[in-house]
């Protein structure tokens, strides 16, 4: 029976058409046999067919009834609605593709978007149970934070409650000798518990957790493996070497697995370099390190803080060695400092901000995209009138005509949705590739099936946004206005039109306002003043094989490289720094000026260089002198500060001659800490050095021999761009010694040019005003052709006025103005009301602009005269039509 | 002259082609003449009723030529429509003389 039922339901989906054919064959046969009835009663031909059809009660609707009673016949309209859809689409290929790429556009920006949203925001960490993971730092005076000693997180780990784990973790290099040269990793080397703490299992093999077991075993991070072993799975048992030994790759971790953020692989602690390990001893010197703790169940935020606040100050008072004052300890959520929400993040840097503007433009954007979409049906439902009211005559009824045009949207939104996902796909891999740091947690970021259902509902939407208007109108307009066209349903049409092209303007008048405050912060940002010169220059942080640890071969090296690369052919200058500008490293130190006023937050970011420094970088030197080569070795010694210093350490008092003293904080060197004092005998221009768009701070400069660090960088002024000299750069520093690292996923152990730095600095906020101009810019297109469309409508319709008015002896100008004014007129509507969103809206954006107040009278202005100029130019085609309206014609076409 | 109504269009259908193999048309036709054109056979409901009993498989149709040489599907009754058409109009009956019988009391 059922079997029965289910045959012929199948039966029935699969002979369709074949009955189809039938039926009309009968439903014909049926029609002649009444009409010749008629006719034998006295009708003549034509009269009795139209009796016929009267007394059939129209062939079409008639139909519908009786294919409706066969099996599965509902899914069966559908199927052929949609596939009559698809037919008459193809018929109209312009129109077609300019839905289906509209609306791809905005379905697969919105797509992208949630994606980045879902994943960055909405997603649980890869830590399981991350409500309990904490960072712990020592709090000290004025919310200053420091990492603690490792010996007093041993202490920690023994004497506090409120923790299920403590873990510490130390970053050193890890440099792995290749084919191609030798691989810098940081390694992060890790106590038993890190693991564990984290709660994350790793993705292949397994991690680590014995107290120093097996020092020599390596867990590599999911990008490391990746982007330098190929991802090949047998990397799991496979031997690395370094200069120092050998290790064994025992696993690999999942993407988004990224404690701490700059760990390429995890090490056991035991395995850390001698002189590391020997800091790492010392209670005094809270070299930097991360320690992330795990809360016990039930523990809240701040029982677990009164905890280790206890602790804390138990350390300080059995060990007050530069402890008197921090006494206290701050736990952060990792994932609020994942996430960018922690205290302290600029709010321009928070990706929560960012990605709510994404948003934002992204709704617009979707907006404008169904707005011009149900525009563009409308203009094609008026086109279609007369099909539609054939169709209507022959009796299919109005909810038949909505169910077909209602299935010709959704095949347009659903190609729209398909183009939208791949387009979604696409952008997501190129921005996951080309700019990796812009979001946090981008590399765990991907199409997956909530993706996909949210991109289905929004196609959904779309359709019935776009379509369902346009659908209901030209169904009544069918049935209202028969075979003939009637004026005042053609004039509701326009009126319909011209409200969607005020609200298609209002919506992009939104976005570009948005877009040109972004463009004006921009350069508002690059009109600053660097302080050096980035272009034609290069640099490279070179970190040298442990053998070169004593500070006579650490120099004897860099001299070396000096030289070495002063060979290559097209370098004009070398110069030695541990740290440059935007490359994100600095090592402050405390400054005693003994003046009355100072305090012990004096302090400065110590640059050790070397004389050709300031002349390869083209920092200015603005009084006193730079350093000659008498300077470097000299026992007296010299400082050079920054502008920054001298106003704010010094009060813009006399700087030159003046005696300072300053720390000398290399690490690793057995002078770490000891005090350096000496005569300031210059001073140099500002350089921007943690961001493009912050303050310069005080920076110190001494001579690199005197304060010589275990790493530097070399940096070369070139003769032109420097990207051609690369390989032989890279060739003159292996000629040195092959273990010195010329490649790695941190950027700094590869030759760089400066211009680089600069860039990735400003990366974001180009990509981001970059992505809003996009859609500013495609919006704004996207409203003329609007404008354009609704004119030409408006032409078309006022075919007869317009003649009769030239007959009549209306000028050029006259006719000009009817068309433009009404073009004008939409458009000064849609953007007054664009602009008052924009104004109340403009807040969502205030964190990200940079000099320009959120109501930017420019910006405001200039959104104000484009769009009614740009409708105005829109709107000419139409108007020089109008002008060769030829009155005779005008006059016979209706 | 009224509708036939709905339920019992299929009755009349059964009836009519008891006699013998019939088109669309020719039905519609002799239902209204053996009313005495009291019934008329709305069009709309003739062909999808048709298509009911063919589903049923109470009836069943092929194209044959008619006397004037137009092709035209012919329905005709199958064992099952028989069968059907004898309960039908056991219950037709029943169902009439209940109506009756409640008109008559009034």
């Amino acid at each position: 029976m059922v079997m029965g039922r289910l045959g012929r339901l199948l039966r029935g989906l699969l002979a369709g058409r074949e009955q189809d054919r039938e039926l009309d064959e009968e439903l014909r046969f049926h029609l002649e046999m009444e009409a010749g009835r008629a006719e034998r009663a006295g009708l003549d031909a034509g009269a009795a067919r139209r009796r016929a059809q009267l007394a059939f009660g129209g062939v079409e609707r008639f139909r519908e009834a009786a294919m409706a009673e066969r099996a599965g016949e509902s899914v069966r309209v559908l199927a052929r609605d949609v596939a009559l859809g698809w037919r008459a689409l193809r018929r109209a290929p312009g129109f077609t593709v300019a839905v289906v790429v509209t609306l791809g556009l905005g379905i697969g920006a919105a797509t992208a978007a949630f994606t980045l949203i879902d994943g960055v925001l909405g997603r649980p960490l890869v830590y399981g149970g991350a409500e309990r993971l904490y960072v712990a730092r020592e709090l000290g005076p004025r919310g200053g934070q420091r990492a603690p000693s490792y010996p007093a997180v041993r202490d920690w780990q023994e004497r506090t409650r409120a923790f299920e784990s403590i873990s510490y973790v130390r970053g050193d290099e890890f440099n792995v000798r290749t084919p191609e040269g030798a691989l810098r990793l940081v390694g992060g080397y890790a106590t038993p518990e890190f693991f564990r703490t984290m709660a994350t299992l790793p993705l292949l093999g397994r991690s680590f957790d014995e107290p120093a077991a097996e020092p020599n075993v390596v867990v590599l991070s999911h990008h490391v493996w990746q982007g330098s072993f190929g991802g090949a799975s047998d990397v799991v048992g496979s031997t690395l070497a370094t200069a120092d030994g050998s290790y064994t790759v025992i696993g690999v971790m999942p993407p988004g697995f990224v404690a701490p953020w700059w760990a390429d692989a995890w090490l056991p602690l035991a395995a850390l370099p001698p002189a590391n390990a020997y800091a790492l001893a010392q209670r005094t010197l809270h070299v930097d390190a991360e320690v992330y703790v795990r809360t016990r169940p039930g523990v809240d935020a701040a029982a677990a803080k009164a905890d280790l606040d206890r602790v804390v100050g138990q350390l300080a008072d059995e060990y007050p060695e530069g402890a008197e004052t921090w006494r206290e300890a701050s736990l952060t959520l990792e994932r609020d400092r994942l996430l960018g929400n922690a205290d302290g993040t600029p709010a321009m840097q928070r990706p929560a901000a960012q990605l709510r503007i994404m948003g934002a433009a992204v709704v617009l954007l979707l907006l404008i995209a169904c707005v011009n979409v149900a525009g563009l049906q409308l203009a094609r439902g008026t086109a279609r009138r007369r099909e539609l009211a054939v169709r209507s005559a022959l009796g299919a009824g109005r909810g038949r005509l909505v169910a077909q045009l209602g299935a010709e949207s959704l095949v347009l939104a659903g190609l729209g949705g398909t183009f939208g996902v791949l387009l979604a796909y696409v952008t997501l891999g190129v921005l996951a590739r080309r700019f990796p740091l812009v979001l946090p947690r981008l590399a765990e970021v991907g199409i997956d099936a909530r993706a996909l259902l949210v991109a289905l509902a929004l196609t959904m939407l779309t359709a019935l946004l776009a379509g369902l208007l346009p659908a209901l109108r030209a169904a009544s307009a069918a049935l209202m206005t028969g075979l003939r066209e009637r004026a005042g349903a053609a004039r509701s049409t326009l009126r319909l039109r011209g409200g969607l092209v005020v609200a298609q303007i209002a919506l992009a008048s939104i976005l570009v306002v948005g877009a040109g405050l972004l463009l004006r912060s921009l350069a508002r940002v690059q009109e600053l003043p660097l302080g050096f010169e980035p272009e034609e220059r290069v640099a490279l942080r070179v970190f040298p094989p442990t053998r070169y640890q004593q500070p006579e071969a650490a120099a004897a090296l860099y001299r070396r490289l000096q030289e070495a690369v002063r060979q290559v052919p097209g370098v004009v200058d070398v110069a030695l720094a541990n740290h440059l500008p935007l490359a994100g490293a600095a090592m402050p130190t405390r400054v005693l000026t003994g003046r009355p006023d100072a305090s012990d937050a004096d302090a400065a970011f110590l640059r050790s260089v070397s004389p050709e420094f300031f002349r390869v970088m083209g920092v200015r030197v603005r009084r006193g002198r730079g350093f000659t080569d008498a300077d470097v070795g000299a026992a007296g010694g010299a400082l050079i500060v920054n502008q920054a210093f001298v106003r704010r350490l010094l009060a813009d008092e006399e700087p030159i001659g003046r005696s300072v003293t300053i720390f000398r904080n290399a690490q690793g060197r057995s002078y770490f800490g000891a005090p350096l004092s000496a005569p300031i005998v210059g001073v140099v221009e500002d350089e921007r050095y943690f961001d493009v768009q912050g303050e310069p701070p005080p920076m110190v400069f001494v001579p690199y021999t005197a304060v010589l660090w275990g790493n530097t960088y070399v940096v070369a002024r070139t003769r032109g761009a420097p990207e051609t000299l690369l390989p032989a750069l890279r060739r003159a520093v292996a000629a040195i010694d092959a273990d010195i690292p010329v490649a790695g996923p941190h950027p700094p152990a590869q030759w760089r040019p400066l211009s680089d730095f600069v860039a990735q600095r400003l990366e974001s906020r180009r990509l981001q005003t970059g992505l809003l101009g996009g859609f500013g810019l495609a919006a704004l297109l996207l409203a003329l052709l609007g404008v354009f469309g609704v004119s030409a409508y408006g032409v078309a319709l006022r075919t007869r006025e317009i003649g009769v008015r030239i007959a009549l002896g209306a000028r050029p100008v006259g006719v000009l103005r009817l068309v433009l004014g009404h073009a004008l007129g939409l458009a000064v509507l849609g953007t007054a009301a664009g602009l008052a969103a924009a104004l109340a809206g403009s807040r969502l954006l205030e964190s990200q602009l940079f000099g320009i107040p959120a109501h930017d009278p420019v910006t405001l202005l200039t959104v104000a005269v484009l769009f009614p100029a740009a409708a105005a130019a829109a709107a000419l085609v139409p108007a020089r039509h109008a002008l060769r309206i030829s009155p005779l014609r005008a006059l016979r076409s209706e | 002259m009224s509708e036939v109504l709905q339920g019992t269009l299929d009755l009349l259908v059964l009836k009519t082609l008891s006699l013998e193999a019939m088109h669309g048309w020719g039905i519609a036709q002799r239902i209204e003449q053996w009313s005495a054109e009291a019934l008329k056979v709305g069009q709309g409901s003739l062909y999808p009723a048709l298509r009911r009993l063919e589903g049923k498989g109470w009836i069943e149709a092929e194209w044959r030529v008619t006397e004037n040489g137009r092709r035209a599907r012919y329905y005709a009754l199958t064992r099952a429509g028989r069968r059907a058409l004898g309960a039908e109009v056991a219950s037709w009956r029943s169902f009439s003389a209940a109506v009756e019988q409640i008109l008559g009391t009034t």
